[in-house]
């Protein structure tokens, strides 16, 4: 299977596939499904200009950053809007940090606040550090067929194989013909719906399919939802790996 | 009196039962007040005041201690309490505060934690935290300092001296951190503030949460907080403000109805240990009544009423619960007294414990709880005795003559 790597920081969970299927389903096997998912969002490097809208109950903020991730271990992201001008979240393999220009000084996240939402939204650190991992942690069937927002969907059906995972299970919508993940559910081991997470909107960028606009709701969170836009989306362009370090964070 | 000599051993074990019963009930009642006191007084020195002032959006959301729902102009409304003559008299202390969650961060190592900002000088006087500081540090006495709960310091690893950087949303959406230079270490014995709690200054959490100016809440401590709900409804009044909640302690989170629950669940174990002790009365006066079945013939056959038999033995009942109850309840009242003075530690039961409760409880003295479970002694020993003594009265003169 090729290496998946996350577009950014925020949206590496929602684009996750996974791995190790077995069974059959209209002609294809999970396996195959996801190494069609996974040719769509695969990179090398990316770079974009990402907006975040979060919504909570009837406000909402809106928080806008410059993205570059390389490979399935970096991502940098640079917030711009004013409130938070200058913020920066850098992701090293399954360590982040938060640099902060005011203090002009880093925080570490790590251990149980990995859970928390990033910057009050319905996407928690955990969320963001989850990539490829994914391929180790589930066992993927296909369990059937539907339709998402009128479009025929194969219904991957995802089972932890290990314990340290944020969910237990998760159920994925696969858009058919663009191997898209459209929507996808995740379940705590009681079977309780933690999070849902929907694309919005999909563009054709070479040959690939991209999903740009995607919605996460929180389910343990009433009235809380997170809309992430991603526009200007550049795949593939020269990045220097110097970026992704500590010490460029306060540059 | 003579026939509860008649045989002292059983008499003396009678008063006994009651006498334990009356003194396990009074010590449990003194446990459940001292809880309760450490509880209450926690709770609204370090959360909520006996009257909280905040506005309504906070209200409804405050435990998530949300941070964009301020008072904008705290100082007016402080002004218009203290210029009240209906109400200022009543009130102790009043300030203002904001309560936040934070994420801390030492060396890679991270924990939730709540800070608590106020008034350095005023909260003197009411978080009293200046007192459980540990040898070697001091109290807030500038600005960008801050003392930390031991429990917080160890799992951070920090101590006097070193930074504390805090992370939070401010009012504006955005994240943003500051670092507090830590002054001193607080011990108080209360998990809940050990464990989670820092204090900083009112006016650094302000600019940190981009407030400008603004409050989350105005905490105010009354003489005499049995009048919270009155002084909050003047207040209320006062204001007239819509956006505006004023809100007793008794109306802020389930502390009030958990005292309610508590108190009426020990109350109904007073009353089952109280029949319990005394349930060995019945059996007593069951065995006295057949042992003395030719007497109480001949007492009927002499002229003896019904009714005289039935309070004749009543009485001996009764007594022997008199005795039972004044020496339990002595006893009982006594032990109070102690450990109102003493206090048992409870720490390492209270360790996990999320109540803001003292880990070192002091028993409650109260005088007309102790009245009332002697009183309450009495009453059941009267209740259990009524059998046997109905079984006396209604013996037959003959037929209790003869089975002899």
């Amino acid at each position: 299977m090729k290496t998946r790597t996350p577009r950014a920081i925020f949206t590496a969970a929602l684009l996750c596939t996974a791995g190790a299927g077995t069974c059959c389903a209209a002609g294809l096997s999970g396996d195959e499904i996801l190494k069609r998912m996974d040719a769509n969002t695969s990179y090398r490097t990316i770079e974009y200009d990402g907006t975040l809208a979060i919504y909570s109950g009837d406000t909402v903020r809106t928080k806008e950053m410059k993205a570059t991730a390389m490979g399935t271990s970096k991502a940098l992201a640079e917030f711009t809007n004013p409130e938070d001008k200058g913020t920066k979240f850098l992701k090293i393999d399954k360590n982040l940090w938060i640099y902060f220009p005011s203090e002009q000084d880093t925080v570490k996240i790590s251990g149980h606040m990995l859970k928390e939402g990033m910057m009050g939204s319905d996407v928690s650190y955990q969320d963001a550090l989850e990539s490829d991992d994914l391929f180790k942690k589930y066992a993927v069937t296909v369990s059937g067929e539907d339709t998402v927002d009128g479009r025929p969907c194969y219904v991957l059906t995802l089972d932890a194989t290990v314990k340290d995972v944020q969910y237990e299970t998760r159920k994925m919508w696969v858009d058919e013909e663009r191997f898209v993940a459209l929507k996808q559910e995740m379940h705590a081991k009681s079977g309780k719906l933690l999070k849902v997470s929907r694309v919005l909107e999909v563009q054709q960028i070479g040959d690939r399919f991209f999903p740009v606009r995607e919605e996460i709701s929180d389910q343990l969170k009433q009235g809380s939802r997170t809309q992430f836009l991603m526009a200007d989306v550049r795949l593939d362009v020269p990045v220097s790996e110097s970026m992704f370090s500590l010490r460029n964070l306060g540059r | 009196m003579r026939n509860i000599w008649r045989n002292r051993r059983r008499s003396l074990l009678a008063m006994l039962s009651v006498a334990l019963a009356s003194l396990l009930c009074l010590v449990l009642q003194g446990l459940l007040g001292g809880f309760q006191e450490s509880l209450v007084k926690n709770f609204t020195k370090n959360e909520t005041g006996h009257i909280r002032v905040t506005t309504k959006d906070f209200a409804d959301r405050a435990e998530l201690l949300p941070v964009d729902a301020m008072i904008h102009h705290p100082d007016q409304i402080e002004s218009a309490i203290r210029t009240s003559p209906a109400i200022a008299d009543k009130v102790r202390i009043m300030t203002e505060r904001i309560s936040f969650g934070v994420l801390l961060e030492n060396k890679g190592l991270n924990k939730t934690a709540v800070a608590l900002a106020g008034d350095p000088k005023t909260e003197e006087s009411l978080l009293y935290l200046q007192r459980s500081i540990l040898p070697g540090g001091h109290y807030i006495d500038g600005p960008s300092q801050t003392i930390i709960g031991a429990g917080l310091a160890e799992d951070l690893k920090l101590s006097v001296g070193d930074a504390l950087k805090v992370v939070s949303e401010a009012s504006d959406g955005s994240l943003q951190l500051k670092k507090f230079r830590i002054v001193g270490i607080f011990r108080t014995g209360v998990t809940t503030l050990d464990g989670k709690i820092f204090q900083v200054p009112l006016g650094d959490a302000k600019t940190f949460l981009r407030t400008e100016g603004g409050s989350q809440s105005i905490i105010i401590m009354l003489d005499d907080y049995h009048e919270a709900a009155r002084v909050a409804a003047l207040i209320s009044a006062l204001l007239e403000d819509p956006t505006l909640a004023v809100t007793p302690w008794t109306e802020i989170g389930d502390y009030a109805r958990l005292i309610q629950i508590e108190t009426k669940i020990f109350n109904a174990l007073d009353l089952i240990v109280m029949f319990l002790g005394a349930f060995i009365i019945t059996n007593i006066m069951t065995m006295v009544v057949l042992e003395r079945r030719k007497e109480i013939g001949i007492l009927k056959s002499m002229g003896f009423a019904r009714g005289e038999v039935l309070v004749l033995f009543l009485w001996e009942g009764v007594f022997l619960g008199i005795w039972g109850s004044l020496i339990g309840g002595g006893l009982g009242f006594l032990l109070n007294v102690i450990l109102h003075f003493r206090g048992v530690d409870f720490s390492s039961y209270f360790t996990s414990l999320e109540f803001p409760v003292d880990n070192i409880i002091y028993w409650t003295v109260d005088a007309p709880v102790a009245a009332g479970i002697v009183i309450l002694g009495c009453v059941i020993s009267g209740v259990v005795s009524i059998i046997p003594s109905l079984r006396a009265a209604r013996m037959n003169a003959v037929d209790a003559i003869k089975s002899i």
